[in-house]
Order: structure tokens, then sequence, then C-alpha cells
């Protein structure tokens, strides 16, 4: 009988001893790992002010031929572009007008549109484009020669592909063809070479959208590598543009321009042919040019 | 020569009695042991988290007329600092704050032009979903790079705020989540604060070297 107590002691010893390891160490079943998972995602986002439109920006730059000594917005025109931008779409279009656009001036009956400047500073310029297209301008930027090369060098030159030998000593342009780097006063000769592009003023007016759409591209290489340099942009462009886009704003047109894409950029000109006006060389506007503002009215773009 | 004891049959073997209970005693009291160190009663006091600040942090500020109030340009450049520190820390760093994958302390930082869009792109400005599969997320490198914008009067009036972000989260599920972030915010002062008002974002979360067998297709998350 004591042997047996002695022994079941041991054995109610032994279990307990089970028992609490049993209970301390954790369960089998809980131990085992839940099975792994996979996690493989790349995500992009990018929004930008709405600017407080429900509706496509326009709008519209012009580019000065004032020489020195004259007031800026007190010459004339030499380069007018409409600038539609959908920002929901991230694209663009810019149309350009030749200078010697043969149109209704308000308030100085038909003329060349170079001199709505001339009559009425950026502001008759603005009244005389929307009564001709319908597109309602939101801004104005004016810049001169002496702008467009300081512009042109303070953002380090702009790469463009040249398409064809241009040399004309009108615009001292002195160009061969291929991709090249246009430092301020080349950039301007570009843009003012009338005589080497096809087209004559037509072909000009298009080579001023391509270089702003090369620039767009620039501006969006250089963002992608540092963002800094918006605000730096920015910088540049007001000590030579003069606009009517309060700062804050344009800081949101900046942000926009991050997300256009380049290549959904249209580059247009309003289609027309020359005509002789009192002895006066000037373009007259093709009635199909009322499509292309329609379109434009509707999303900002047009086909091209 | 010693004489061997044996139990007499007159009494008690005790010594079958005392071991058994000996050892039972050794047993319950090791088991205390163990359960008042597992349940982290008198151990070393926890250290509070540390709220995430980016570690390097460059500033510059670009001006267009006057000089720069410059008292309004450093305010300027902690606010913002201040800002991003607190958006990252919610929206990667801080279990806490992700709040089922929801992030309010994030979307507080945007104007409320952006606040519709900013909540639909949740994902790619935080860990989005995939923070209920994180136990904790380790900050690698981190840089943050604040431009200001000064008006004619030499105020601070816009900015870009470019931040990168790196990380590792500890998976619940064992293995790791490399996290990398690249972005750019676009701010200005709403209502006397700094406020995003657009971003543009790259994010990226790649598992690496998760342990365990081969997962079941059902819990695999993909993208």
């Amino acid at each position: 009988m004591r042997r047996l107590i002695g022994w079941g002691a041991l054995l109610l010893g032994l279990g307990m001893w089970i028992g609490i390891a049993a209970v301390s160490l954790p369960s089998g079943e809980a131990s085992a790992q839940a099975p792994p998972v996979e996690i493989h995602r790349v995500e992009h986002a990018g929004f930008t002010p709405p600017m407080g439109k429900s509706r496509p920006i326009f709008i519209l730059a012009l580019g000065s031929d004032a020489r020195p000594g004259e007031p800026v917005d007190g010459a004339r025109a030499d380069s007018i572009h409409i600038i539609g931008i959908n920002p929901q779409q991230r694209a663009a279009t810019i149309l350009g007008f030749p200078r010697d656009s043969y149109v209704n001036v308000s308030g100085a009956g038909q003329q060349r549109i170079n001199t709505g400047l001339f009559y009425g500073g950026p502001e008759l310029m603005v009244r005389t484009v929307e009564d001709l297209t319908g597109i309602p301008i939101d801004y104005y930027m004016l810049t001169s020669f002496k702008g467009t090369i300081r512009l042109v060098n303070g953002v380090g030159g702009i790469p463009i592909e040249i398409e064809y030998p241009m040399n004309d000593p009108d615009a001292e342009t002195n160009l061969q063809p291929g991709k090249q780097k246009l430092k301020g006063f080349d950039a301007l000769a570009f843009a003012r070479d009338r005589h080497s592009a096809p087209g004559g003023d037509f072909g000009r007016s298009g080579n001023q959208g391509r270089l702003m759409v090369a620039a767009l591209k620039k501006f969006h290489k250089e963002f992608d590598e540092n963002p800094r340099i918006l605000i730096r942009w920015i910088q540049v462009a007001l000590r030579d543009i003069q606009l009517d886009i309060p700062l804050a704003e344009l800081f949101e047109l900046a942000a926009t321009a991050t997300q256009i894409d380049p290549d959904k950029v249209t580059n247009l000109v309003v289609p027309g042919g020359s005509a002789d006006v009192g002895g006066a060389s000037v373009v007259m506007i093709s009635s199909s040019a009322e499509e292309i503002y329609a379109d434009m009215r509707d999303d900002g773009l047009a086909a091209g | 020569m010693a004489t061997r004891r044996h139990a007499s049959s007159d009494g008690v073997n005790w010594t079958l009695v005392i071991v058994p209970i000996l050892v039972a005693a050794l047993g319950v009291g090791a088991f205390l042991l163990l359960k008042k160190s597992g349940e982290g009663a008198p151990g070393p006091k926890e250290t509070p988290r540390v709220a995430f600040a980016f570690q390097e942090v460059n500033t510059r500020y670009y001006r267009i007329e006057k000089k720069p109030q410059i008292d309004q340009v450093e305010y300027s450049f902690a606010e913002i600092n201040g800002l991003m520190n607190g958006f990252y820390d919610a929206g990667f760093v801080n279990p806490d704050a992700w709040q089922g994958g929801t992030f309010p302390d994030v979307l507080g930082a945007f104007a409320p032009s952006a606040a519709e869009q900013s909540a639909l792109d949740l994902a790619a400005l935080t860990l989005g979903p995939e923070s209920a599969q994180l136990k904790s997320v380790s900050p690698l490198e981190n840089h943050l790079q604040i431009t200001v914008l000064l008006d004619r009067e030499g105020a601070p009036i816009t900015s870009v705020a470019y931040a990168q972000f790196s990380g590792t989260g500890a998976l619940k599920t064992g293995g790791e989540l490399a996290i990398a972030h690249d972005a750019s915010y676009f701010l200005r002062k709403v209502e006397g604060a700094w406020r995003i008002i657009g971003y543009d974002v790259d994010a990226s979360l790649d598992s690496a070297g998760a342990t365990g067998g081969s997962p079941m297709p059902e819990e695999t998350a993909t993208p």
C-alpha cells in the first residue's frame, strides 16, 4: 500500500510536469506559419490643380517685334498662338496665326492681325482673337526678341530637330539639318525665319509652335530629373515674359504642364492663302478654320 | 559495512512520497515564472516610438524681385518639412496611423481642391491596402528637397517638395516588403497653412524572401 502511494505520487508529479509543459509551449497548430503573401505593385498617380476651371485652359502666346527702344506691348505681334490645354486628357493644341492674317481688329477695322498689339496692346490682341475664333482666352503671355533670347539661354538652350537647311539673312539663321541644341540667338532666328521655311509665313508659324513643343519636352526631362526646376523655370519666365496670370496660378499652370504629354501636343497653323489687299500682301484665313476653332472650343484640342 | 536501509513494513517510505511532490512543485514554480515573464510583468520598460523624419532635407528659394523675407522663408521651410514628415510617418511608418488602409492623417495634408482626387489615389500616395499585410516598416534611405517661390514682395507663395522614401516592411506572414516611393508635391498656402494642391507620384511595393511553403492561391495578393 505504501509502495502504491509512493508510485502514485511519482506519477502525479510526472503528470503535472507533462501537463505544464504542454500548456507552456506553443501549440503545434498555432506555431505553423501562415502561407506567405506575394506583393508586386507598381503605381503612378498625378494630379494638377484644376485652376478653378472645369473647362480647358486657353492662353494667347504673343511675340512682339519691338526693336530696341520700342515698347514691347506697343509694337506688332510677330508670333501669335492660341495654346489650348486639356488637363484631364493630358494633351494640348497649339494653333498659330500668320502675322499677316487679315482679320477684324476691334476698333481698327480690317487689318493684319499683328497690328492689334500696336493699336491696343495684348488686351486688344486677346479681344481680336476671341472675336475671330470664339475661343475664350484665359491668359496672355507676351515677350520680345530680347526676351526670347534670354528665356532660351535661361533654361540652357532648347534641343530641336532642324528639318531642312535654314539660311535667311533677314532672320540671321544659319542652321543645318539634324538634332541641335539652340541657344537664345539661334532659337530666335529659327522662330523668325520665313524664307527657309516651306510655306513662308505658315511654315514660320509652324516652326514657332515646334519650338514651344521642344521647350515642353526639355521641361519634362528636367523636371523628371529634378522637380525643383519647375520653380527655376517660372523664375526665368517671369524675368522676360509679360503676363496677366497671377503668380500662384502661374505655378499651377506650370504644375499642369508637368502632366501634359509632349507627344500629345498638336501643333497647327490656321489654313489659308496669300492675297493682295490694296497692294499689301496679306494672308486670308480659310473658312475651314472654323472647324478647328469649334474643335478647340469644345475640349481645348484640335485634330492634327 | 554499510547497511542498506529498507523500507520498513511498519512505516511510510517518505522518499517515494516527497520526491514526486518536489518534482511537481518545481514544475508549477517554473510554469508560473515562465508565464510571468511572457506577460511582460516587471521587465524592461518599452521605449516610446520615434516619429519618422527625413534624414536629409535640402531647401532653396527662388525670388523674383525684392529680397526674401527670411523669417517667413525659414518658417515655410520648417512647416513644409513638418508636413512631409507627418505625411510619411502616417502613410508608411506608423502602423497606428494606417487605420485599416484609410490613412486619415495623410488626407489632412491636402488642400480641399485636391481632397477628392487624393482619396482616389491613396494607394499610390501611401502603403495602400498592403498595409494590412504588414507588422511594421523600417525606413531606409530618404531625402526631402523643398523649393519655395517667393512673390514680388519676397514672401513665400508656392512650393515644390520632392520626397524620396525607401523602407522595408515586415510582413505578418513572414518575409519582407521592399518599399520605394518617389514623389513631387506642389504646395501653396491655404488659409495660412501649407497644403498639397497637386502631385506626381511613383510607388513600388515588392515582396522578397517570403518564408514558409508555397502560398495558397487565395492568399496571394496581386497588383
